[in-house]
């Protein structure tokens, strides 16, 4: 069975009187361990469907299938439960919150699932060894560089061992070197823990990255391929 | 557990984060609740102190008077009158539970100097027992107490109006029993200045003069009493009427509290008036709690957004922000109730001298000078937890508000 | 026919001086003065207008009244000056309303209201309402004749009889040993002190009688107060009967 199964989904907006077709018919299905980017220049849609992917925002028609379980049919409650229990994600801005230290930020999806704190501290310390920062702990966001930060955004997406973590543009705030790291990181966490990765961009050294590559263009699929 | 320990670290921290509109809402808060309980606490020393001027300057605590005295008392007060009766006195002085003894005879008089006149009350005493039961006597500033014939203590307020000092006469009217005029001379030989305004509006003479003035020769107007500590006013009232009446004597007995009853009104008033005090500080209360967490939700919308992502529910997010303005709520309140304990302290030891804020107003309280407050524990404990709760309160509008932005609108705004 | 005459008119004159010969010559006892007193001082029926000017520490106040009356049981009182136009007075026996003109509401003066000043003055209520029938609750005293302006007057002590329930318990009054009029009266509080003093200015002589038309009231017991009335338009009779004084008469416009 498919992670994801998208079935001609589209997606209007309507600022004001005007309609704006962001998605117009996509129909992907994305299997799991995979590790896909979603490229395409600025307006073809692909944060739209990371948002939809990401159960943040429900589609204008069609279907998403997760694990067997059509989204639509879910209410705001619970497409919130969907998050916390089985997605990741990573933002282009990091969006670590800021009166949190390192740890606590990693901590937050665990104590969302109400583990022991045992349990989380045993788990947040292993991931941020993973990542590589473990000895910044007790930092604060903004007593770390971006790559740091981005580091700390990838723990806690993962901490919780989704079953896929979506990255918005993960490295178009990085440097080219930290944004390789952060790119190798994520390849490595997808090998080692056979988490799927969708992440978008439109930067050439991610598409290399990926493993599949999705192109859009003005809200459709126009190529899909997989090395 | 765990859970609710990180949103506390969560608001403490945000709360840190915008340090100072999170003190300006907590002044308001623990100012506004400080206030109150020292305001009620002055209102309530006020009464207390009110209610004490009242029943040693003016009541006693109870009074015993003829049948049907009290109904007629502002029309024509000599028309119902108690026999001076020395059966029913040794009666009165032989019971325990009271402390002291004071026949009185009062009567309406007009008191001038010639050229001018006011309506004043007289008010027939007994030199010696009347200080049994009244301190009208410690008030005095000038001259002596009256001790027999046609000697009269009058209140500083009258002998400034009248321009009569000790030794001066003040010509008196009133009218006998029988309805006729009376006119009489009387020496002023002491002036008194008592905290409670009613009194400034009495002159003292002795009981014998009085009696004769208006020609009653063995009667009185009431017995007021003290009693002993502990007994209280109302029971007495009734266990004293069911005991003269067993002698022979019809009378009727009346606790302070019956008599005060105008000026308890004015309690209730008043009260009405601390209610409106404390609407207007909860809602500054309100408004501060409201305007910082709106302020939150509008400034923390990326985070809002991160959190949902993250899986938090509206739910959560409203949880997070309500341990805010709660720990806004427990810090102020907790202040203003420190605040008030040291405020309280001074009002209970020190006081307020009034005189000096609004000078000798007649306010309709039995009281001038110097206003000391008294605890009010009930007031602090419910103030304490009204206040957090109203904290809370407030809180949960704003707190919707900021939960049901839609993560992806929040995250779309840098 | 001429003798007839002159026997007529001659006895007349004689009649008419035995009958005048106790007034002009012995004294008479206290009794006989306080009847021929209340005997002047009784009118069947009287309406006049008249001023009434207090004086309270240099400060003065007019108004201006008509009044009708019936013996001492029945008066109305209307005030005519701008300021109180409209207010009146009704007595029957020894009830007391007031009308005022704004609300048009009507309040019976009673208790202790009676005890104060009637608009102001210094004549009370009471006073006004005192019946002329001074035997009743006194007891009258003659100390002696004394004259007061320029005329021959018995000096009457009035003492309360017991029981009797009057604001003044001892009166002094001068009275006119030729016409029954009072042209000074004294009235006096339990304590003896000196209340009031009412003194006579000028009277009047109407159909034989002769009433004071000038009467100034002194407050004692206030320096430098009191109540001066004059009476005008003084007509003895009238075209007016009981049925007049009502509370309905009160109201009328």
């Amino acid at each position: 069975m498919s992670l994801l199964e998208l079935k001609g989904v589209t997606k209007e907006y309507s600022r004001g009187r005007v309609s704006v077709k962001a998605l117009r018919g996509i129909d992907l299905s994305i299997e799991p361990g995979e590790f896909l980017s979603i490229a395409g220049p600025s307006g073809s849609g692909k944060s739209t469907l990371l948002n939809l992917v990401g159960c943040l925002d429900v589609p204008t028609s069609g279907s998403i299938i997760l694990d067997g379980e059509p989204l639509e049919k879910l209410n705001p409650q619970e497409l919130a439960l969907v998050r916390r229990e089985k997605v990741g994600f990573i933002f282009q801005t990091f969006n670590l919150i800021p009166v949190l230290t390192a740890f606590e930020n990693v901590e937050l999806p665990l104590v969302l699932l109400k583990e022991d704190p045992k349990t989380i501290k045993d788990k947040v310390m292993k991931i941020l060894e993973a990542v590589g920062i473990a000895d910044l702990a007790d930092r604060r966001p903004q007593d770390m560089s971006g790559g740091q930060q981005q580091r700390v955004a990838i723990a806690r997406a993962l901490v919780k061992e989704p079953k896929y973590v979506l990255a918005d543009e993960p490295t178009a705030n990085l440097d080219s070197e930290n944004g390789k790291a952060v790119l190798e990181i994520m390849r490595e966490m997808n090998e080692r823990l056979g988490t799927t990765f969708i992440f978008s961009t439109h930067d050439q050294m991610v598409m290399d990255f990926a493993k599949r590559l999705v192109r859009l263009k003005d809200g459709q699929i126009i190529s899909d391929e997989r090395r | 557990m765990g859970n609710f320990k990180y949103y506390l670290t969560l608001a403490a921290r945000n709360l840190w984060r915008q340090r100072r509109r999170t003190i300006l809402t907590f002044l308001a808060v623990s100012l506004g609740l400080a206030s109150f309980l020292v305001a009620d606490s002055l209102m309530k020393g006020l009464d207390k102190q009110s209610i004490d001027n009242l029943i040693t300057l003016e009541t006693g605590e109870l009074r015993l008077t003829a049948p049907g005295y009290i109904d007629i008392k502002e029309e024509d007060p000599l028309k119902k009158l108690l026999p001076k009766d020395q059966k029913l006195l040794a009666l009165l002085a032989e019971d325990s539970e009271i402390a002291g003894l004071a026949p009185r005879l009062s009567f309406p008089v007009r008191v001038g100097n010639g050229w001018d006149e006011y309506p004043q009350e007289a008010v027939g005493i007994d030199p010696v027992k009347d200080t049994e039961v009244f301190k009208v006597k410690d008030y005095l500033v000038e001259g002596r107490w009256p001790e027999a014939g046609y000697e009269v203590l009058i209140s500083r307020d009258t002998a400034k109006i009248l321009e009569l000092g000790i030794g001066d006469y003040l010509l008196m009217t009133t009218r006998t029993k029988s309805g006729a005029f009376q006119a009489v001379d009387m020496e002023i030989v002491g002036i008194v200045n008592t905290v409670n305004p009613n009194t400034n509006n009495q002159v003292f003479l002795p009981l014998a003069a009085a009696q004769e003035i208006v020609g009653v020769p063995d009667f009185l107007s009431q017995v007021d009493l003290r009693l002993a500590a502990g007994v209280d006013a109302r029971e007495k009232a009734a266990s004293l009427k069911e005991k003269i009446a067993g002698a022979g004597f019809q009378v009727e007995t009346q606790p302070w509290q019956e008599m005060a009853e105008e000026f308890l009104q004015i309690s209730k008033t008043k009260n009405a008036f601390i209610g409106i005090f404390l609407m207007m500080i909860l809602l500054i209360a309100t408004v501060g709690i409201v305007n910082s967490i709106l302020l939150a939700t509008i400034e923390r919308t990326r985070e809002i957004g991160v959190l949902k992502a993250m899986g938090m529910t509206e739910g959560n997010i409203v949880r997070l922000f309500l341990v805010e303005a709660a720990l806004i709520g427990l810090l102020g309140s907790g202040a203003g109730l420190a605040i008030a304990l040291a405020g309280e302290y001074y009002m209970v030891n020190v006081g307020l001298d009034m005189t000096e804020i609004i000078g000798n107003l007649d306010v309709g309280y039995p009281i001038t000078g110097l206003i000391k407050g008294a605890w009010n524990p009930g007031t602090m404990v419910g103030g304490f937890f009204f206040c957090l709760l109203v904290c809370v309160l407030a809180g949960i509008l704003p707190a919707r508000y900021g939960a049901k932005k839609e993560p992806i609108e929040a995250l779309r705004r840098v | 026919m001429f003798v007839r005459k002159i026997v007529r008119t001659v006895l007349a004159a004689l009649l008419l001086v035995a009958v005048s010969l106790p007034v002009l010559g012995a004294e008479l006892s206290v009794d006989e003065i306080m009847a021929k007193l209340d005997e002047n001082m009784f009118i069947e029926k009287i309406q006049y207008k008249a001023t009434m000017v207090t004086i309270n520490r240099g400060r003065e106040i007019t108004k201006e009244m008509t009044v009708k009356a019936i013996a001492d049981t029945h008066a109305l009182v209307e005030f005519t000056n701008r300021r109180d136009r409209g207010t009146r007075y009704l007595k029957i026996d020894d009830e007391l309303w007031m009308r005022f003109p704004d609300t048009e509401e009507i309040v019976k003066i009673s208790g202790h209201m009676l005890r104060q000043g009637m608009m102001g003055s210094d004549i009370s209520y009471e006073d006004a309402l005192e019946s002329s029938k001074l035997q009743e609750n006194y007891t009258a005293k003659l100390l002696g004749s004394e004259t007061v302006n320029g005329r021959e007057c018995y000096l009457v002590e009035l003492t309360v009889k017991p029981g009797k329930e009057v604001a003044y318990p001892t009166r002094k009054m001068w009275v006119d040993k030729e016409h029954f009029t009072v042209w000074k009266e004294e009235m006096y509080a339990q304590s003896g002190k000196l209340v009031k003093e009412s003194k006579t200015l000028a009277v009047t002589e109407i159909d034989g009688r002769v009433l004071p038309t000038e009467v100034v009231m002194e407050n004692k017991l206030r320096r430098g107060s009191q109540t001066r009335m004059t009476l005008y338009d003084i007509e003895l009779g009238g075209d007016f009967s009981q049925e007049d004084f009502s509370l309905r008469a009160l109201t009328r416009p």
